[in-house]
């Protein structure tokens, strides 16, 4: 569950991911955000390192390295419920979603048909994937990511 | 065996399960129609098997699941209060197993899709076939098909539960037998009605710990004691509280507090 691969050019031939999730107050879509490198973070908060690597994905965005979508895989009440870190961490700019509660479909499509988590994909100007990690993030992989998607 | 395609899972199961009974409800609690209850139960117990196959899609709005089912269970335990005693001619009860296997075979499909960032609904409908030989193997009657329909709300502090539960009618003469009379010495309904239970929940969280909810179970009050009796007698005079297809319980209102550690 922990193990990964690092950060790799754009997968030849795959397809612009998607998503229509909610916000609390609308269904938001991904490719109505704006069309830079994006990070899109599943996680949930019974998952340590999940909550553990919230504060760098926070300080990822508002440095400006990228846009940042955390997708909370439980109730809106559960993230409510979540420890204060994580909850300072879930503030703009990050942009914070509720997955379904049937998760596996959009897990899949986003390369994780497991499920394992956390699991973090990060995909360029144009929403193809290219990098995906399973398990926690570092900053060096991180930052390897997002500038190896910047350039392709 | 189990396949994922994108949002599609595919999943075929083959189960094998032993039971051995050991009592019956009315054994433990003293309420046998005889003074003695007789052991003649086949050896090795109950063995079930199962066949089954579930199709499911989820994508971030729509999710669907339909599976078929198949339960075969031979030497079912069951009471017999017919029976009597060889040498002294005495009733007593048996417990034995039923010579022939039971059956159930089942479908559902449920289909749930969120309506607005806020509202999720989700219906369902199941159907079963029942197949036994000797009456009393089950119990009690069996819905043959029940639909459901639900309302989800969340916003905020606020949560909101609304569900529909039709049961369609059951035929209480292959579970129950014919010989079965009201008091007045009509005769007691063949098949039970359809009917509807609505229940609704709301729950509004006070702060990470507390919260308070207020529910209503059967909204509309329905119970089977409004359109029969679960009395009944049979031809020898025999009665029991047995005639049993509907809710028992009226509406009911209940409310509380919860603390989350």
């Amino acid at each position: 569950m922990l193990a990964c691969g690092g950060p790799h050019a754009a997968e030849a031939g795959s397809a612009a991911l998607d998503f229509e999730l909610s916000d609390g107050r609308a269904f938001v879509r991904l490719a109505d955000l704006p069309k830079r490198v994006t990070v899109v973070n599943f996680w949930r908060s019974d998952c340590p390192p999940c909550v553990r690597e919230m504060p760098l994905l926070a300080d990822t965005a508002r440095q400006g390295k990228s846009q940042v979508v955390a997708i909370a895989l439980q109730r809106p009440y559960e993230t409510a419920n979540a420890p204060g870190g994580v909850l300072a961490a879930l503030q703009a700019p990050v942009q914070l979603l509720h997955g379904p509660s049937e998760p596996r479909g959009l897990l899949a499509r986003f390369g994780n048909p497991a499920g394992a988590l956390p699991y973090t994909v990060v995909l360029d100007a144009q929403r193809h994937p290219c990098a995906r990690q399973t398990g926690e993030v570092t900053a060096d992989w991180l930052n390897a990511a997002i500038h190896r998607c910047t350039r392709t | 065996m189990e396949r994922t395609i994108t949002s599609y899972n595919s999943r075929f199961a083959i189960g094998r399960g032993f039971r051995a009974p050991t009592s019956f409800f009315e054994q433990d609690h003293g309420i046998l129609d005889t003074t003695r209850i007789v052991r003649n139960i086949k050896e090795g117990g109950n063995h079930r098997t199962t066949l089954s196959y579930a199709l499911s899609y989820a994508e971030d709005r729509l999710a669907f699941v339909g599976s078929l089912n198949y339960n075969r269970i031979k030497n079912m335990a069951l009471l017999d209060s017919g029976a009597s005693d060889p040498v002294s001619g005495l009733p007593i009860t048996l417990f034995t197993s039923a010579q022939k296997p039971v059956t159930v075979v089942g479908g559902d499909f449920t289909v749930t899709y969120k309506l607005t960032p806020q509202l999720e609904t989700t219906a369902a409908v199941e159907h079963f076939k029942y197949r036994f030989s000797e009456m009393g193997t089950l119990a009690f009657a069996r819905p043959e098909t029940r639909a459901y329909l639900r309302l989800d709300y969340e916003a905020g502090p606020w949560t909101g539960m609304l569900r529909g539960t039709w049961t369609g009618p059951m035929d209480l003469d292959k579970f129950y037998g014919t010989d079965r009379y009201n008091f007045d010495g009509t005769r007691k309904l063949s098949k039970s009605p359809s009917y509807w239970l609505v229940d609704l929940r709301g729950e509004y969280r006070l702060n990470k710990q507390w919260s308070t909810f207020l529910g209503i179970d059967n909204v509309f009050d329905f119970k089977q004691s409004d359109k029969e009796s679960t009395l009944w007698v049979d031809g020898t005079g025999s009665f029991d509280v047995t005639n049993i297809w509907g809710p028992n319980r009226g509406r009911f209102i209940y409310g509380g507090v919860k603390f989350t550690l």
